[in-house]
């Protein structure tokens, strides 16, 4: 079981309450990978400003600023 | 993309301790005009290392790759709470100090980065400060009081919150350079030099002659002491000074006499100390010492007063020095009051640590598979990672009158988590701790081979030292 609560819902004939948990798990999941992987360029850019990775990793583009 | 996750949950330590440490070099990261700004190469190197690793590896095993960072650091900050609170404060505290004490027109200067300084000097030679400090604090109150009330010519009074202050940790000391820049030891200088420029801290207290008086007061349980007092405040502040910096004989830290300048290997090459205008710093940094942080620090003595007085007796002295074994065997017999409490905490927290591992090894290996031998090892050394908690349960805390919040049941708490992310970690496969290895070793080798180099913080190492030779 994958899911644990999902299932239980699903066992007792829930089925709406299956789908709603799912796709809040699916949502949860998904923000959180994504605040994972946002703040990684920053903090490897703060670690290379810092002097402790190669400047490369730190630089910025000039035109775009992006 | 559970890489991501993985780096993430790891590489903050680093870059928190770094930014920390380079005190915030990098103001405008984000552009005025646009107000986004993103590293263009950071963002790509990421990105691939991600897509690489969700592109061979499957989730479950991405998963445990997160799993094994985060239990890691978690367990890691476990033993950091409990080393940090039982670190004596220093940075810190000075920060926070010179902050309020610049709003209010007073010393102008910083600290600056001193933050970044080995703390462990401090620790050592700040120890007897609190210790000493607070032998007074606790022993006569009386005496503070008439410090507070004759108050004459005002010195007293800032003379008695220089002792509270000096209980506080190595805030005085910090004022000290930061004010008159006496006694500035370079960045990450050798604890010697620390020992020394709170020595002064102490040894100016008490410098001057007219004090004499006020010392006079000490309880007669401190005779000895006491004399040891009459004898300095008769010196003259040139003498004061001849001795904070000759390290020679027994200047005493406060009243107990615990922290002796040859214990503290003053080296008597540094002639940067002044005792003069230290003292004056001393007194204009704790008149301006905030209240509130000098209550705190008075509740934190008080507290610790009651223990004091039920012991019956003067404080023992306390073995700054201890080394990492003696320290070790004075928590393991419950002496680590007169002990190096910090290096003490640090060798028990290793030590749980072993046992916990050996616990968690034995239940996911020996005990899975029903053998006798792991039962034996689980029970063995769960009792001695159950007795290391009560070893810490009764070192007696530091006083962190600079904390705003404390995370309650420290020694206990955290230990536990700890004890609970190791079992967690043995659970995780073997093949999940190779990888991690790898990443491990990878990330090592990058921080030896160039990190450690170049990294801003040992060039403004390196920088004030210059300054230092330079100015010496």
């Amino acid at each position: 079981m994958n899911a644990p609560l999902a299932g239980a819902f699903g066992a007792h004939g829930a089925e709406w309450a299956k789908i709603f948990i799912s796709v809040g798990a699916l949502a949860g999941l998904s923000t959180s990978l994504m605040a994972s992987i946002f703040p990684l360029p920053r903090i490897i850019y703060a670690i290379a400003s810092d002097g402790l990775l190669w400047p490369w990793l730190g630089t910025v583009s000039k035109r775009f600023q992006t | 993309m559970a890489l991501a996750g993985n780096s993430e949950q790891t590489l903050p330590n680093v870059s928190a301790t770094a930014t920390a440490t380079a005190h915030c070099h990098v103001p405008s990261i984000v552009h005025p005009l646009y107000a986004c700004c993103s590293p263009v190469n950071a963002t790509l190197v990421s990105g691939l290392l991600a897509g690489i690793m969700a592109f061979l590896l499957s989730i479950d095993e991405l998963a445990d790759m997160m799993s094994i960072g985060t239990l890691m650091s978690y367990t890691m900050v476990g033993a950091c709470v409990i080393i940090l609170r039982y670190e004596v404060p220093n940075a810190n505290a000075s920060h926070h100090l010179l902050e309020e004490e610049g709003e209010e027109g007073e010393g102008g200067l910083k600290v600056g980065d001193l933050g970044a300084v080995d703390a462990m000097g401090g620790i050592d030679a700040a120890t007897g400060i609190i210790r000493g400090a607070r032998g007074v604090f606790a022993e006569t109150p009386p005496a503070l009081h008439r410090f507070g009330q004759t108050s004459h010519d005002g010195d007293s009074a800032a003379r008695s919150r220089t002792m509270s202050a000096g209980g506080a940790g190595g805030g005085v000391g910090r004022h000290l350079d930061s004010n008159y820049n006496t006694a500035v030891t370079p960045v990450g200088s050798v604890p010697e030099a620390r020992g020394e420029r709170v020595l002064a801290a102490a040894g100016t207290s008490k410098g001057p002659g007219k004090t004499h008086g006020d010392y006079a007061a000490l309880d007669d349980g401190m005779e000895e002491e006491e004399h040891e007092l009459r004898t300095h405040s008769s010196t003259s502040d040139s003498a004061a000074k001849r001795t904070a910096t000759g390290g020679s004989g027994t200047v005493s830290t406060g009243s107990t006499g615990a922290s002796r300048v040859d214990s503290l290997r003053a080296s008597p090459s540094d002639g940067s100390l002044n005792a003069g205008p230290t003292e004056g710093a001393v007194m204009l940094a704790t008149a301006h010492t905030p209240d509130t942080v000098t209550a705190a620090a008075a509740r934190e003595l008080a507290s610790e007063r009651s223990v004091l007085l039920a012991g019956g007796t003067a404080e023992k002295a306390v073995h700054i020095n201890a080394s990492w074994w003696e320290a070790f065997v004075a928590a393991q017999t419950f002496k680590a009051e007169h002990t190096n409490r910090f290096r003490a905490v640090v060798a028990n927290v290793l030590l749980y640590t072993f046992f916990t591992v050996v616990v968690a090894v034995g239940i996911n290996v020996g005990v899975a598979e029903g053998s006798l031998w792991g039962y034996i090892v689980v029970g063995v050394f769960g009792a001695g990672a159950a007795w290391q908690m009560v070893v810490m349960a009764n070192v007696p805390e530091v006083p962190q009158p600079q904390l705003k919040f404390k995370c309650p049941w420290v020694p206990l708490l955290p230990m536990t988590s700890m004890g609970v992310n190791v079992y967690l970690l043995a659970s995780l496969s073997v093949y999940t701790w190779i990888r991690f290895a790898i990443w491990t070793v990878i990330g090592f080798a990058i921080y030896f081979w160039y990190g450690v180099h170049n990294s801003r913080a040992s060039a403004h190492a390196a920088k004030m030292e210059a300054e230092q030779a330079a100015k010496a």
